[in-house]
């Protein structure tokens, strides 16, 4: 598993293809997967092999996230999401990655986020924690 | 036909003129410039000979910006 | 004044998130029309204190050079597709076209080339090239400016996201 900005999307940025702002933008989503499935900087676009199963407020594709405008705070630019993404009465065994991918085109793949391990959860809440929108923490940075 | 060259003093034959090419490496440009000097005989321009009456420059970009991406939790 | 400086500009990595900047032809689906934006480079006099923090064209065309066979707002730069190698996305114009019969000597010398999106009303910029020795700069007198383009790679692009 790698943590990372994929590259279709370095290129479809070039090519003005995604477009954060919170009015007008596009609509991102984040799914999450099992250890079994291959995420990396060369996945492209979504599908739902090895997705983790629907359970409780999960389905398939995962959750729209809240866009925020993009920023630039020093020379960094960086976008964010409002609010933390969260599933509840869910039931993970394995459940080690998500992906966010733009839904508005074609669901290309934006970045790859690893967990670090297997998030088990039963019959519970789900929440990934965003980090601070800031130059150093921001959840996508170009600096 | 005499090739003529365009510079500050008007258009001259090539044939009164004399040129030297420098080149310089700054890291990220190559820097190439030609500099044409006036050496004929016109009574007319003898107050220019020795003068630099054109310069052409080149800038060849070697290489151009990175951004570093990156995503994380 | 201050001395010029290269960089991306700060605004620039804000603006491709949210997709301000097209350097090659959106896809189906995109909240864009599938036309590529047009990039120019404009030249800028020495000294002129032009930096990270500048926004687009406009808000330094004050200080780019003038010269017969110079037109204000620089040169077009012929279109190209981004393309991607291993993990980097990358993009380079095919070309702009040099000035010829000009002469920007003296306090009218350039050292910064400033590549902007002329499609755009606001004229964004993108990123700003030192044309040589910073301060020093290109002196073309009577004569044929040119500026080449690096290879368009993922090691040398003119602009590479890695």
């Amino acid at each position: 598993m790698t943590q990372a900005l994929c590259t279709s999307f370095k290129v479809e940025m070039l090519q003005a293809q995604h477009n954060f702002a919170a009015s007008g933008g596009h609509t991102f989503k984040i799914a999450l997967f099992k250890a079994a499935k291959v995420l990396n900087a060369g996945t492209q676009t979504y599908n739902a092999t090895d997705e983790v199963a629907a359970s409780g407020t999960y389905s398939a594709g995962g959750l729209i996230l809240t866009n925020v405008d993009p920023s630039a705070d020093g020379t960094t630019g960086m976008v964010t999401f409002s609010g933390n993404p969260q599933w509840t009465g869910v039931t993970f065994t394995d459940c080690t990655q998500a992906l966010i991918y733009n839904h508005s085109q074609g669901d290309t793949a934006v970045a790859v986020l690893d967990f670090g391990g297997n998030q088990a959860v039963t019959a519970g809440t789900f929440i990934i924690n965003l980090p601070s929108a800031t130059a150093t923490t921001a959840l996508l940075r170009f600096i | 036909m005499t090739r003529t060259v365009n510079t500050i003093i008007g258009e001259i034959p090539e044939s009164d003129l004399e040129f030297a090419t420098l080149e310089k490496d700054s890291g990220d440009t190559l820097i190439m410039s030609r500099e044409w000097k006036y050496k004929g005989a016109d009574p007319a321009l003898v107050e220019h000979v020795g003068q630099m009456v054109r310069r052409d420059c080149w800038v060849t970009m070697k290489t151009g910006i990175s951004l570093a991406g990156s995503a994380e939790l | 004044m201050a001395s010029n400086t290269a960089t991306v500009l700060q605004s620039f990595r804000k603006e491709l998130l949210n997709a301000s900047h097209a350097f090659g032809v959106p896809s189906t689906g995109s909240l864009r029309t599938a036309v590529r934006d047009v990039f120019a480079i404009a030249l800028f006099r020495n000294s002129s204190g032009i930096g990270p923090a500048n926004t687009s064209y406009t808000q330094v065309s004050a200080s780019e050079v003038t010269s017969s066979g110079y037109t204000a707002g620089g040169n077009s730069c012929a279109t190209t597709d981004p393309a991607t190698s291993t993990n980097t996305g990358y993009w380079t114009p095919a070309s702009v076209a040099a000035w010829t019969n000009v002469t920007m000597t003296g306090s009218n010398a350039t050292d910064l080339a400033l590549l902007y999106n002329s499609t755009c009303t606001a004229k964004l910029g993108v990123a700003t090239f030192a044309l040589g020795v910073i301060d020093t700069g290109q002196a073309p007198s009577a004569g044929t400016f040119t500026l080449t383009m690096p290879t368009n790679d993922g090691s040398t692009g003119l602009i590479r996201i890695t």
